[in-house]
């Protein structure tokens, strides 16, 4: 089984976020706002999904905006349980 | 202009709490600190969460406020076809939905569901129902959802529609994932469930309604076949599905919030023995089923001083604005002759169908129970559904004592 750190979770959270956007990863500020990098709510959907099916895990879709930065969300998934 | 500044946001953010058991549980002292602080709140997914009374009526009724931001969602995923699975089912689906559509769509489908629903005379099926279910329950201390608030709705909608009464069990399961379409917030899981449970109602709906061209009865479904104006098999079949899920999930949110509610009442309310229509509008307004209703805007609107840019999700809080305390005094308090004007059902054109419907399981549901049990306790802490749109209990554990 896979172990997650924060930083590895920030980091594919990062790839994803910026596949997304289709912008590079340098450019994918961990400290904004997934509104302010410019993700909607089916990017949202997007995003959640392949973070459910890499972190094994149902991922309630209301965190994401609860904890809308890539530093702030990576920290509450890791929070809730051990990935 | 912006609406609000910082600040204001910040504090509104303290108090729009979906995600929170306790907000979920009792959003009201929430809302009325969200009304104090401005009229409208954007979340960070820019959202607008309108929670004022007059604000949510005129919004709700706005030609430029869309009912069909689901359709919309589902259209552009299969547009951009990311996904491995095809949404293509559960976006026809929606589409077919009443409470999805916009004028001329919505009005000639509504105008047919009207014309075909014309028997009201549901009295003698309630009443059946009910001493069904109530005779059934012969313990002391029972879960009044599971026995009662749940299955009525159902087996009132399946005699209604004319399916056999016994399937309500699972068409309850799945009718409950389909409601899920509401959900202001949903991952690709839940649309894949959801799609699922259309899938599954689809082929149930589509063998009865072809069961009732072979043998027509005087059932809505024979009803609607019988003067049908040229809409597919298909699109029938989803409007069957959509009532059944209507008038089912909305009325357990109903029957159940509300002998909650009741409870404190009930010997009063039964010694006076006149349980009538406004004691429901006060319990709908008291504890709205549908608490939060989703539109888009299709071009800027000007709200007072607020401009909304075209394009933009709005939440209306039907549940904030039936405790705005400029329209309704003592918004906390049950007052029973209360002059009613609660949104509990809508407003405009997408008013509920079927509140006559709703409000007459509810009279004739809480006056049956009030001539059976002399008295009622509540035996546990009520279980509520985890659901910001929709407000309803997954279990009340009654305790009773008969005449």
């Amino acid at each position: 089984m896979e172990i997650w750190t924060k930083e590895k979770v920030e980091k594919l959270l990062t790839e994803l976020v910026a596949k997304e956007l289709k912008i590079n990863l340098q450019d994918v500020n961990p400290k904004a706002e997934f509104y302010q990098l410019g993700l909607d709510s089916l990017g949202a959907m997007y995003i959640l999904d392949q973070l459910e099916k890499r972190l094994e895990r149902e991922i309630n879709p209301l965190l994401f905006w609860e904890y809308p930065t890539i530093e702030s969300f990576s920290e509450k998934l890791l929070q809730q349980e051990n990935l | 202009m912006k609406a609000t500044s910082k600040s204001e946001t910040d504090k509104q953010r303290e108090f729009w709490r979906p995600f929170d058991r306790d907000f979920i549980e009792n959003p009201y002292p929430y809302y009325e600190q969200l009304r104090k602080l401005g009229p409208v709140y954007i979340t960070n997914q820019n959202e607008w969460v309108f929670t004022r009374y007059q604000d949510v009526k005129t919004l709700y009724k706005h030609p430029a406020c869309d009912a069909g931001n689901r359709v919309k969602g589902l259209t552009k995923l299969e547009e951009q076809g990311k996904t491995e699975t095809s949404f293509k089912t559960l976006l026809e689906a929606t589409q077919d939905f009443l409470v999805f559509k916009n004028p001329p769509e919505h009005t000639a489908l509504r105008k047919f569901i009207a014309s075909s629903w014309t028997d009201r005379s549901v009295g003698a099926l309630i009443e059946h129902n009910i001493s069904y279910l109530i005779n059934r329950c012969d313990a002391d201390e029972f879960d009044y959802v599971k026995e009662i608030a749940e299955p009525l709705p159902a087996l009132t909608m399946a005699g209604i529609l004319g399916i056999p009464p016994n399937d309500y069990p699972e068409l309850i399961e799945k009718s409950r994932v389909l409601f899920r379409s509401f959900d202001m917030y949903l991952t690709l899981r839940d649309l894949r469930d959801i799609q699922q449970a259309v899938l599954e109602m689809s082929e149930y709906f589509d063998f009865h309604l072809n069961q009732k061209k072979k043998k027509p009865d005087d059932s809505l479904m024979s009803q609607l076949l019988h003067l049908n104006p040229g809409y597919q098999q298909q699109e029938l079949v989803h409007t069957c599905m959509f009532l059944f899920m209507a008038g089912e999930e909305t009325t357990t949110g109903l029957l159940s919030l509300g002998l909650k509610n009741l409870v404190p009442y009930w010997s009063d309310l039964r010694n006076a023995n006149s349980f009538n229509s406004k004691i429901i509008d006060e319990l709908l307004r008291y504890d709205s089923p549908i608490q939060v209703v989703a539109r888009l805007t299709t071009q800027p609107i000007q709200l007072g001083d607020i401009k909304i840019p075209e394009n933009s999700k709005l939440a209306l809080s039907l549940g904030s604005a039936n405790h705005d305390e400029t329209v309704f005094k003592n918004p906390e308090h049950l007052i029973f002759d209360r002059d009613s004007k609660h949104l509990a059902f809508g407003t405009g054109i997408h008013h509920c169908m079927g509140d006559w419907l709703a409000k007459a399981e509810g009279i004739t549901l809480f006056s049956r129970l009030m001539e059976k049990y002399n008295k009622i306790e509540i035996a546990m802490e009520p279980v509520f559904r985890h659901n910001l749109t929709f407000r309803s209990l997954s279990s009340l554990m009654v305790k009773v004592s008969t005449n």
